[in-house]
């Protein structure tokens, strides 16, 4: 049985066409991402699983009760989900202590008790149950966010952006303390992000969606491997795209063909990430090298990111790793891992 | 084991009507009954007595009211915008308590000024024999202006009404892009070209809204007029009402009346927008202003300290001088009781607007449809309507009520159940909430707007129903502002004239109803206690107002 089962749910907002014919399923403790840039209709799917919005056309179940169909609506608080808020919607008037326990339902003060410090304790602030949330910092609020959801021990959690309100050196942290509360819970979790980085750390199966639609289904190593749209491609990082024309199972490009099943004459694109150009100070034996000229060079640290300027003029982006300081001008030599070029058609 | 006990979720089928918006439909139904059927004598003929009325005194009260808001509205403007457009990019000594000081008028209601004034100023007053006796001059040496006279009551209610222009003027000129009036400045544009060329038409919208305010309480207004004997709409309601004992005639005087408040209404809406006139911006921007020296800094601090002055110290002089005066303080049993009713009326009237003002807010939160949005719009008309006004729209119809219940119960069961509603408690807080009910809601709209909509959400989640939602998260949330609420409406009630002596139960007396009768009587000495205390009640929404001023001062960064 499916924790979430969405099958082609579209939805609008007036005019706008927020979701289209979109089709998603969780099972019982799965993680799955929702990626896509703002205001591709991520969040309605969210809001459309908790209930918040009613369902206009297709049908959402959840542990196989059907929940929102045209004309059918369970409501939110009747749904057993837990949902992470992006600004966390702690109520600011309760202690961290009632905020936990708001969901609960039973009674009896020393099992309430119990179920809230257990919820506190899985995201490491079984201390700070007497506080209020603006005396937390955006880090521990998300976590109290978070236990929150999961006290009543909801079948399904939905989080949506729970990371964004986060500095980057927070979020990090807490995406850890996030996901091993997530995974001893055993809860399903549909989660919201435009972050690539972060539903591939997060997820156990990624779809990627451009306006109200999935464009791209499968495990982050997948779609990172092997993405289906130059969309796709394009939003787990940085690429390069050279046009280019198949023909006869190739298309030819500055290093020499790359392969394709597109039919003949299509115009394609053909996108390389930045970390598949090899960069050398020195024709290598045997690969197939091609002569360039540094344009700019940035040292980030970990790595530099490069731009290179090939003989034809065209200009790429290319990354190594370590510190490297080449002048303007200086000449490179670049190869392609052809294993990580991929052709499209051209849109 | 479940904490939650997860109830199986079988479908539910939404019903047809939807409660919240039954809620504020029902609600906006009744407080527009008495608009409507004022309106609706319009179109009942009455014959004799309306000609009568329209040939005689209705020219007279359209002039002398017309010549009441042209003289009102210019004098507010130019009270209420100087002042404002000083204190905000002015420095001169004084500058900080003269922010809120401006603001004291507000809490005197325009029937205690004119009490003061006129004995002030008459013949036999203090100021008419001062100057008999420093110059010798007799009865006939010398002219001095009437105060018992249409200008007496333009200059009283100026007064006390300036301060309506003065908040919503000193909003505009805070919010007012600093780089608008920075390029002005740059531009070399010397400080009064920037007033009239820059400040001013930017501030156009809250100028408006400040003086259609300041006339909707002058329409208001029955206390100063009929102390002064100046014939308008409002006495003209109330002569033809008790004096000819005409109530149908009397209702169309009203339904007049309202087409200027109609006009008013439009012009309010139209200029106002999203501001509101309770609230003044809480958060401080640094604004270019301008340090005065020598002479202009002294005409600054006379400019804002003669507003202060006339309408309210030499007001509260006066009482003070009065309750001192005369020998029976009367602070007595009397006055015990007509405190006691004043109060009640007020608290009665201040929960009750509250509690629907949250239905209506929480209503249009949660269904925001158009259909909503009109009941509750419909719903907080009511502070644009003169209390004579809404006081015959509620005595009409509940006096019909009663005859009818009364007539039905003596026929079945041969006895008089007299009067239910009508010149009862039931009919003059009624009255009260149609009028007063739009402050309230303005208030729990506006701090309800403040709670986000993830906390309604998260809520939902954790399985609550709006209606928990409401009692466990906004109400705490909103207890501030909704008492801040009640206690505006409270004290209008307290201040409220018209209404109350038309619609108050039988020998039920209140502070202002004490004072009026008192004054009509001229015994002035002894309206001394009722003023005092309705002033200082007055002081209340004052403070409020100050303290979010203060708030918005420099130093005082939020």
């Amino acid at each position: 049985m499916t924790a979430l089962s969405i099958e082609g749910v579209s939805h609008a907002y007036g005019k706008i066409q927020a979701v289209s014919d979109l089709s998603l399923s969780v099972a019982p403790g799965e993680v799955v991402c929702l990626l896509g840039p703002s205001g591709c209709g991520k969040s309605t799917v969210l809001r459309l699983a908790a209930g918040l919005e009613e369902v206009q056309s297709g049908r959402i179940a959840i542990n196989g009760h059907l929940v929102g169909a045209p004309g059918t609506h369970v409501p939110p608080e009747n749904r057993n989900v837990g949902l992470v808020f992006q600004d966390f919607a702690l109520f600011p008037h309760l202690t961290i202590c009632n905020n936990v326990g708001f969901g609960l339902s039973s009674r009896d003060p020393g099992a309430r008790r119990e179920r809230i410090l257990a919820a506190l304790g899985d995201v490491g602030l079984a201390h700070a149950e007497q506080a209020f949330p603006h005396m937390l910092s955006g880090g521990e609020q998300q976590r109290v966010a978070l236990a929150r959801a999961l006290a009543p021990r909801p079948r399904l959690v939905l989080l949506d952006e729970p990371f964004s309100g986060l500095d980057t050196r927070l979020r990090e942290q807490v995406r850890d303390v996030t996901l091993e509360a997530l995974r001893k819970s055993g809860t399903a979790t549909l989660m919201v992000t435009h972050d690539a980085e972060e539903a591939m750390f997060m997820a156990d199966r990624i779809a990627v969606m451009r306006t109200g639609r999935i464009v791209q289904e499968g495990t982050p190593i997948d779609l990172y491997r092997h993405p289906s749209s130059l969309f796709v491609a394009a939003f787990f990082g940085e690429i390069n795209r050279l046009a280019g024309i198949a023909g006869a199972g190739e298309v030819a490009t500055p290093f020499g063909p790359v392969l394709t099943d597109l039919p003949d004459g299509t115009k394609v694109e053909v996108a390389i990430r930045p970390e598949a150009l090899r960069v050398s100070l020195e024709r290598e034996k045997g690969a197939r090298a091609v002569p360039a000229s540094v344009v700019s060079a940035h040292p980030l640290g970990r790595s530099t990111r490069l731009v290179v300027a090939l003989e034809n003029g065209s200009r790429l982006k290319a990354r190594i790793w370590g510190l490297y300081h080449p002048a303007t001008g200086d000449p490179v030599m670049l190869a392609l891992d052809r294993g990580q070029a991929f052709v499209f058609p051209a849109d | 084991m479940t904490d939650h006990a997860q109830p199986s979720p079988v479908p539910i089928r939404r019903p047809i009507v939807d409660r919240w918006t039954l809620a504020t439909a029902a609600i906006a139904a009744v407080i527009a009954v008495p608009i409507v059927v004022v309106l609706s004598y319009l179109a009942v003929p009455t014959g004799d007595i309306w000609s009568h009325l329209a040939s005689t005194v209705l020219p007279l009260y359209i002039a002398n009211t017309l010549w009441l808001m042209a003289g009102v509205g210019v004098g507010t403007l130019v009270i209420g915008a100087g002042t404002a457009w000083l204190v905000t990019l002015h420095r001169f000594p004084g500058r900080s308590l003269f922010q809120w000081a401006m603001l004291l008028p507000m809490a005197v209601p325009g029937y205690v000024i004119a009490y003061t004034y006129g004995s002030l100023m008459d013949f036999a007053g203090p100021v008419q024999s001062g100057l008999r006796a420093a110059f010798g001059w007799g009865r006939h040496d010398y002219w001095f202006p009437e105060i018992r006279s249409l200008g007496g009551a333009i200059t009283v209610l100026t007064l006390v009404l300036y301060p309506y222009v003065y908040l919503l003027a000193r909003a505009a000129f805070t919010e007012q892009s600093v780089c608008v009036l920075e390029a002005g400045r740059t531009l070399g544009a010397g400080p009064w070209r920037r007033f009239f060329r820059v400040g001013l038409p930017l501030a156009r919208p809250a100028l408006v809204a400040g003086v259609s305010l300041a006339l909707m309480e002058t329409l208001n207004d029955l206390g100063t007029v009929q102390h002064f004997a100046v014939s308008t709409f409002t006495t003209g309601i109330f002569r033809t009402w008790f004096g000819l004992g005409q109530p149908a005639a009397a209702a169309q005087l009203a339904a007049v009346l309202l087409l200027f408040v109609v006009v008013l209404l439009l012009l309010e809406r139209w200029s106002r927008g999203d501001a509101r006139y309770h609230q003044t911006t809480g958060r401080y921007r640094q604004l270019p202003s301008l340090r005065l020296r020598g002479a202009p800094a002294g005409l600054a601090v006379a400019a804002c300290a003669l507003p202060v002055l006339l309408g309210f110290l030499v007001p509260v002089g006066v009482l003070v001088w009065w309750a001192i005066r005369s020998e029976a303080l009367g602070f007595n049993a009397r006055f015990l009781q007509l405190t006691f009713h004043s109060v009640t009326l007020g608290v009665v009237a201040a929960v009750l607007a509250v509690v629907l003002s949250l239905v209506l807010a929480y209503g249009a939160r949660l269904r925001p449809t158009p259909l909503v949005r009109g009941f509750v719009r419909l719903a907080s008309v009511g502070y644009a309507v003169p209390g004579a006004v809404i006081a015959v729209g509620v005595m009409l119809p509940f006096a019909a009520i009663d005859r009818t219940i009364d007539a039905w119960a003596r026929a079945s069961f041969g006895v008089s159940t007299g009067l239910i509603l009508s010149g009862t408690m039931v009919a003059v807080t009624f009255a009260y909430l149609v009028r007063f009910l739009a402050i309230s809601f303005n208030a729990a709209e506006a701090s309800l707007a403040k709670v986000g909509r993830s906390m309604d959400d998260a809520g939902r989640v954790l399985g609550r129903r709006p209606i928990e939602i409401l009692a466990a998260i906004h109400l705490p949330l909103l207890r501030p502002s909704l008492l801040a609420a009640a206690l505006l409406v409270f004290v209008d009630v307290i201040k409220e004239l018209p209404a109350t002596l038309i619609l108050r139960p039988f020998n039920f007396d209140t502070l202002a109803i004490f004072a009026y009768d008192l004054a009509r009587d001229e015994r002035l000495a002894e309206v001394a206690a009722p003023a005092l205390a309705i002033l200082a009640a007055g002081l209340g929404p004052v403070i409020l107002l100050a303290r979010s001023i203060g708030r918005s001062r420099p130093g005082h960064a939020t």
